[in-house]
């Protein structure tokens, strides 16, 4: 090796600095945790010739997103099939996801489970499996345009909104004022919460809805609003915080004003931190979506559409949501709708 | 190693020769085609990931791969020429989404209630455009009149126009004309390309020849390699710095634009943290950060390199976690690659 | 050819130079010498534009003439061997030598920049030939030559384009003895074709070999105008150090 650096440098380094890059490369697919199946978070429980689901969730750091991942390896496990995830761990956003669900087509799995990023960017790369006759489910987040997919799975959010408004009637003992914490306007999701929350909150007469605030989807900025509609409306029982954002805000501004047990915060979504905050005292009470039941759900309406078994898929699903506060939070039967921190390939909690 | 110095005596007093240490052929060689290796690398990774994964050797594979460089290649052609100056332009990635949202912000007015205009769609690539070369005007002048380091510059640059994109729009546009939407989407060419790539292929080969053949190419590699000899030269170094950080601008404002079409939505998300890889893609092509080297066949290498990488280990399924450690860590070591060839070369 | 009357230079309260007139005529060798600070970069950078003088005036041929910039200095006619040689050490050697004044291709390309790269380096190659340097490929990048041939290049891109006068400051300063001898090589050459040349230097034995005439600054002010034949390296130290001035008075 010597001689040929010596005498013929130029071949001698371009034959070093291949090798170097390709055993790079090498070692990343193969070295990477304890081999390529386990890296890939992939699972090959199937029989030869079998099914292989590529889920890509929204974002693949998020509580609720490792939940549904949970739900869905459950599932695979109980059909038999591969699951393959992928997705971008540092960004909620079309420019990471675009790229990954490219790159997947060209593996063309059996089906395709997605949380799009966005409504409008993702439809022609999603279309493209469709049109190469590949189903595509859509879960959480779904198109504009849903013409093509073999179906739409989501935690309903006016739903959400409902059995918020409930659970502050209950918390307030049906009198008081309350309000909205939003995030920015403009998002489906935010406008069924809102709407399904002033609906049911018509069901309760002895109760008022104040103007709803916006918190441009910052904790802090939430904090300061909520502060001072306490100071503005002394009769203020409680509010509803309809994203993870707004509704710890909320929490930290009741603290703040040293109102904790006399207004009361219901959250959205029940990750680790948001547990932790109504086990302590600083929530009342949270609105837990079904991720997991998204993520099995998919799977298993993939494999019906891979089998054939078209009748028991439903076009339109929209799950029902479950709220958590001080007097269930401790019940196991509860404790299963918490969010999970970590992905379980196998589908069993450790 | 160049061979090493060797003083010839003159072999007669009336015609004085200096024949002393010069450039081998062989280091000659080096430095004309030093960015060949560049190819000869990315060869290497296509190969190792289509064994691993002959999926990538599809049309779809290709389709992914190029879909995957659009955006950052008209960033790199900018940042090259920043890059040779000895500047840098952190900005790139804000400009690219400022100015999407401001041409989309225009489109969706222009169009009122109608689905399409050509018109429209015209004025809305002006105007991306438009503003990304005015947002690297306001850099060249600073670098320049002001006499700041281009990294604060562009750095400031790259705040200010972050907050700026949310103000113009906290929303994504999606009124915008359709036929920009067909552009930016349509499969051509048998399916094997969109237009969006086509565009920035064009932009590497375009700017490729200017930077190679022309003077204020030639100048632009004189003012990185010692800008004292270029001011010397006559070239008034000032302006010629402000119209290559306008280029950059200009550049960023193309990238928006294509985006837009392809993601049929101009957003204030687009662009986030893009300078990194095409900042990446430079010095992977072979640029040298201290300027006065770098060329377009380097950079578009890297970019190249970059985007397979990212195909390449969702193919052979390793984590997203793991894909951006392992792209990370590959630029690093091409990198440290590059800057031990160079060595070697010198003298 | 070259003239200068009672130049003064300020730099703020610091007085670089003190009133200097020279003249320099065609066909000569002329050195210029001085301890640190004596004021030699600062006259050399005045008359190449470079510097502006605090007062006094500059004759280029007889006719008065004021720069505001090295580039009207080159246009005169005035060609500069800097100190650091001013090359671009990533530029090939064809590049450096036209930088600033290229030569475009015919036609409507050319208007647009468009390099005509092989007139280039034909005509480099010819400039080089004229400078008798050798240099394997005008392709070669500046920065990998000897400082010899780098030195060469200097010499020789200003040697092709100077038309009235050469200014050289210090162009064996960090040059070995071989080379040396090969940079006055050059400027014996370059002399015998009429070019007058101005050259600063801190190597005295040198400066007596190649210079005709030998002038002496001593903190800002021409204190000597001497002719190589009737003085001696000593005779020189001892006016740059002002021990001649003790004891001959200010004479010239």
């Amino acid at each position: 090796m010597y001689k040929v650096l010596r005498d013929r440098p130029m071949i001698g380094r371009l034959i070093i600095t291949v090798s170097v890059l390709t055993m790079a490369v090498g070692m990343t697919a193969f070295a990477v945790p304890g081999g390529a199946s386990a890296a890939a978070r992939s699972t090959n429980h199937g029989k030869s010739g079998s099914i292989t689901i590529a889920l890509i969730p929204g974002i693949t750091s998020d509580p609720f997103y490792i939940t549904m991942e949970n739900g869905a390896y459950a599932e695979a496990k109980l059909l038999g099939v591969n699951l393959v995830v992928l997705g971008s761990s540092t960004a909620f956003s079309p420019e990471t996801q675009i790229p990954i669900v490219n790159a997947e087509f060209a593996r063309k799995p059996s089906a395709l489970v997605i949380a799009p990023t966005d409504a409008v960017a993702l439809y022609a790369p999603m279309q493209r499996y469709y049109k190469a006759g590949i189903p595509v489910i859509t879960v959480d987040t779904t198109l504009a345009n849903t013409g093509f997919l073999t179906s739409r799975i989501t935690s309903g959010n006016t739903n959400g909104g409902e059995l918020a408004a409930d659970t502050l009637a209950l918390l307030c003992h049906d009198k008081g004022d309350v309000l909205i914490m939003s995030t920015n306007a403009g998002s489906s999701t935010v406008d069924d919460r809102m709407t399904g929350f002033t609906a049911e909150m018509k069901k309760y007469p002895g109760m008022k809805q104040l103007a709803t605030e916006f918190d441009n989807d910052s904790p802090t900025q939430a904090s300061t609003l909520t502060q001072s509609a306490i100071l503005a409306n002394p009769t203020l029982c409680g509010i509803f915080g309809l994203n993870s954002a707004s509704g710890a805000g909320v929490g930290a501004g009741i603290q703040a004003a040293g109102k904790k047990g006399t207004v009361f915060a219901v959250g959205y979504d029940a990750e680790p931190a948001e547990v932790a905050s109504l086990k302590g005292g600083v929530l009342s009470g949270l609105i837990a979506q079904s991720p997991a039941l998204e993520g099995a759900l998919g799977v298993e309406y993939a494999y019906y559409a891979v089998t054939g078994q078209t009748s028991l898929i439903k076009k339109s699903v929209s799950l029902n949501n479950h709220s958590i506060n001080s007097t269930n939070v401790n019940q196991k039967s509860t404790q299963v709708f918490f969010y999970a921190a970590t992905v379980h390939t196998d589908g069993v909690k450790a | 190693m160049a061979s090493d110095a060797m003083v010839t005596a003159p072999q007669d007093t009336e015609t004085p020769q200096v024949t002393a240490e010069e450039a081998t052929p062989s280091v000659r060689f080096l430095e004309k085609y030093g960015s060949l290796w560049t190819v000869v690398v990315l060869a290497a990774v296509v190969i190792v990931f289509g064994i691993l994964s002959p999926a990538l050797f599809t049309q779809a594979g290709w389709g992914a791969v190029s879909k995957a460089t659009y955006e950052y290649l008209p960033l790199a052609i900018g940042e090259t020429f920043v890059i040779i100056t000895g500047g840098i332009d952190l900005s790139v990635g804000a400009i690219l989404g400022f100015s999407c949202v401001v041409a989309g912000y225009a489109m969706e007015h222009l169009l009122g209630n109608a689905t399409g205009s050509i018109f429209v769609t015209v004025v809305g690539f002006a105007v991306g455009i438009a503003v990304g070369a005015a947002c690297g005007v306001v850099n060249g002048i600073a670098i320049t009149k002001l006499r700041l380091p281009p990294f604060i510059v562009t750095l400031a640059t790259l705040y200010a126009l972050g907050g700026a994109t949310y103000i113009v729009s906290e929303e994504p546009i999606y009124q915008i004309p359709h036929q920009l939407v067909t552009f930016g989407q349509q499969e051509l060419l048998g399916g094997w390309f969109i237009a969006p790539v086509l565009v920035a292929l064009a932009c590497i080969v375009v700017f490729g020849i200017f930077l190679s053949r022309s003077s204020f190419g030639l100048r632009t590699y004189a003012i990185g390699s010692n800008p004292v000899t270029a001011e010397r030269a006559g070239i008034n170094v000032s302006r010629h710095l402000i119209w290559v950080y306008t280029l950059s601008g200009a550049l960023a404002g193309i990238a928006g634009i294509l985006v837009t079409s392809n993601f049929a939505q101009a957003s204030p998300l687009f662009g986030n943290n893009d300078e990194l890889p095409a900042i990446a893609a430079v010095v992977i092509g072979g640029a040298s950060l201290f300027g006065g080297r770098g060329n377009l066949l380097g950079t578009l290498c890297g970019t190249f390199l970059i985007a397979v990488l990212t195909v390449g280990l969702v193919l052979v399924q390793v984590t997203s976690f793991w894909q951006e450690v392992a792209i990370g860590g590959a630029i690093v070591l091409a990198v440290t690659v590059d800057q031990f060839l160079r060595k070697m070369s010198q003298r | 050819m070259l003239a200068s009357h009672l130049i003064t230079k300020h730099f703020g309260s610091v007085r670089a130079l003190r009133g200097v007139d020279v003249a320099i005529h065609a066909g000569e060798v002329v050195g210029l010498v001085g301890d640190n600070g004596a004021g030699k970069s600062t006259l050399v950078n005045i008359f190449a534009g470079a510097l502006q003088p605090s007062s006094g005036q500059i004759f280029v041929d007889g006719q008065e003439v004021s720069f505001r910039s090295a580039l009207e200095a080159r246009k005169r006619g005035i060609e500069t061997v800097y100190q650091d040689l001013a090359l671009a050490p990533d530029l090939a050697v064809w590049a450096n030598l036209f930088l600033g004044r290229e030569r475009k291709a015919k036609g409507i390309l050319g208007r647009l920049g468009w390099l005509d790269r092989k007139t280039m380096r034909r005509e480099a190659e010819t400039i080089l030939e004229r400078t008798r340097i050798r240099i394997g490929s005008v392709q070669s990048k500046a920065g990998q030559l000897s400082g010899g041939q780098r030195q060469a290049i200097a010499v020789g891109r200003a040697v092709a384009w100077g038309s009235r006068i050469l200014l050289m400051d210090e162009p064996t300063a960090a040059l070995g003895v071989e080379q040396q001898e090969r940079v006055a090589e050059l400027i014996r050459t370059v002399s015998s074709e009429g070019l007058p040349i101005l050259l600063i230097s801190h190597n005295l034995p040198q400066v007596h070999r190649l210079c005709e005439r030998i002038l002496v600054l001593f903190q800002g002010q021409l204190i000597a105008d001497l002719r190589r034949d009737e003085c001696s390296v000593e005779e020189i130290v001892s006016w740059i150090t002002g021990s001649a001035l003790v004891r001959n008075g200010n004479g010239k």
